[in-house]
């Protein structure tokens, strides 16, 4: 994000923060190394939401941009290879699709690779509320549409969750309370 | 027409040096290779097409869309990033290196072993087991640092397991069971038999390693005069020690060539070639110190020239033996050198060949 703000130095006798080599390198580097984990969750959200035949490398990259409001930006070389690796994890499969001469790699994710998305979704969002409080914002967890294991903060959406779901299908946990209270229930 | 041959040109190139920056796993799993490059390809048209907004595409915007997707080494670097991280050799690999080293220390302890043996036999008691217990720790230290600097650059260069596996063809028949054979009518049969046989490919990255490590440890061995460990041939002469030394030269030299073509795209033909090449020259450079070792060793070994009052008939049994290996090793590397050359001339062939049956 650092990497695209140029300091605005009306006065060049003023010494700008942004303008220190130091202070730059080294929140880059935060940046970078914070980014690493979010930035795989959230190519994953953007498949996860969009129509299957346009998730293809291109468009993912341009959906971040645009659903982040152009805060996070993947560089469009490292894209690739954080969709090779979780086709590899069998997070994510592909399929081919052509227009016209062109062929596309879509990607979609596999049941599997939707359960890690849940938990991983649950437990990043789960993250940031415990620390809203220490950020002084506020974060909604919406749930009045989502449920989050008390064990392991796997996401269940009102939707996905079974009539006759009992436990948290992660890690085991009790969670029919959680639903009946949340959702209504017998 | 040209401008638009210019344009492809360009990506070519570009994805070009973006596929020679590759890791070797990757290089050689060609349906993924393909996949990967096609997506990149795909990726550069279509911010061109952004970029050119409408219009049509010229080669500025196939040079900005290039630009914008990085460098080559960066954007090649990223593919490497497999593997957990545990100290300097990945996760995965780390069972792998412990087992490496494991073997290469039994067979160190082994070798040791059966020298102190053969001493304690011929010498009785009187062997020095600081000396046995300095060459284990010596050779084992020597052996700790070659394997853990292959197992670190194969780290760095992303390789997992399965990367060493053997490529298994896709339709392997199983094994039919003897009672459901009369089942199978003739048709069916006929169909089993008619399916491809396995090819195998004419280099295998795990065996290259593996061979390199050990020829590289022989090697060293050799140039390491362990034999002054081993009894009734400690002491061999200046002449000879030379000569084996320089023989281990050659030996470090091909093992390190087994070790480059195993870091290298197996399908780089010309640069295995040039490799394989040049391990013909080391191993065919051996030759004239075999035949001067093993002619020599009858007249220079103390302990064999010794037998010649003591006992004529075994020191005519020792050289007729010395003979007949000098010959042996001979006639082998030659034909060694021989099978070498067709290797390097089928080589394109064998893996064409080799690709060929996957992809069926």
């Amino acid at each position: 994000m650092i990497k695209r703000i140029r300091p605005i130095n009306p006065d060049p006798k003023t010494d700008l923060l942004l303008s220190r080599e130091d202070f730059r390198s080294y929140v880059e580097n935060w940046e970078s190394e914070l980014l690493r984990g979010i930035s795989t969750l959230a190519v994953l959200v953007v498949i996860d939401s969009g129509d299957s035949e346009q998730m293809y490398g291109y468009n993912i990259l341009n959906e971040l941009k645009r659903r982040t409001n152009n805060m996070l930006i993947l560089e469009e070389g490292n894209l690739y290879p954080t969709l090779r690796k979780l086709k590899q994890a069998s997070i994510l499969e592909t399929r081919d699709i052509y227009e016209g001469k062109r062929k596309r790699i879509c990607y979609y994710l596999t049941p599997y690779g939707q359960q890690v998305f849940q938990h991983l979704s649950g437990a990043f969002s789960k993250l940031v509320e415990s620390m809203s409080d220490m950020f002084k914002i506020d974060v909604n967890l919406q749930s009045e549409k989502y449920i989050y294991c008390p064990n392991c903060t796997m996401r269940y959406s009102a939707e996905e969750l079974g009539e006759d779901q009992m436990y948290c299908s992660a890690c085991g946990f009790h969670i029919r309370d959680q639903i009946d209270r949340i959702f209504g229930g017998s | 027409m040209s401008q638009e041959l210019n344009q492809t040109q360009i990506v070519k190139e570009f994805l070009k040096e973006i596929k020679n920056k590759l890791p070797g796993w990757l290089k050689d799993n060609k349906p993924e290779l393909k996949e990967v490059l096609s997506e990149l390809e795909s990726h550069i048209w279509e911010k061109a097409e952004e970029i050119a907004a409408g219009q049509e595409i010229q080669i500025v915007h196939v040079q900005q869309a290039v630009q914008a997707l990085g460098n080559p080494r960066d954007i090649a670097a990223e593919y490497k990033k497999r593997g957990t991280p545990k100290i300097w050799i990945s996760q995965e690999l780390f069972p792998g290196y412990i087992k490496t080293f494991g073997i290469v220390v039994a067979v160190i302890v082994g070798v040791n072993l059966i020298s102190v043996i053969v001493d304690a036999v011929s010498n009785g008691l009187s062997w020095d087991l600081f000396s046995y217990l300095d060459g284990i720790w010596s050779s084992a230290l020597g052996a700790f640092l070659i394997v853990t600097v292959i197992f670190v650059a194969l780290s760095v260069e992303g390789y997992l397991p399965e990367d060493f596996k053997k490529a298994r063809g896709k339709y392997q028949l199983k094994p039919i069971p003897s009672e459901k054979v009369d089942k199978l009518d003739g048709i069916e049969r006929k169909w089993q038999e008619k399916r491809p046989k396995q090819v195998k490919p004419p280099l295998r990255r795990g065996e290259l390693l593996v061979g390199g490590i050990i020829t590289l440890l022989i090697g060293i061995a050799m140039f390491a005069e362990v034999w002054v460990y081993i009894p009734l041939v400690e002491d061999i002469g200046l002449q000879l020690t030379y000569y084996i030394r320089l023989m281990g030269v050659f030996t470090i030299a091909g093992g390190i060539i087994y070790l480059m073509q195993s870091m290298m795209e197996l399908t780089n033909y010309t640069g295995q070639r040039i490799l394989m090449g040049l391990h013909i020259v080391a191993d065919v450079a051996v030759i004239p110190f075999t035949v001067l070792l093993l002619t020599n060793a009858v007249l220079a070994v103390p302990s064999i020239v010794l037998l010649q009052g003591t006992n004529p008939a075994l020191y005519a049994n020792i050289a007729l033996g010395c003979n007949v290996i000098t010959w042996i090793s001979v006639v082998g590397t030659i034909i060694g050198a021989i099978s070498n050359i067709y290797k390097i001339v089928t080589l394109r062939l064998k893996f064409e060949e080799y690709h060929q049956n996957q992809q069926i």
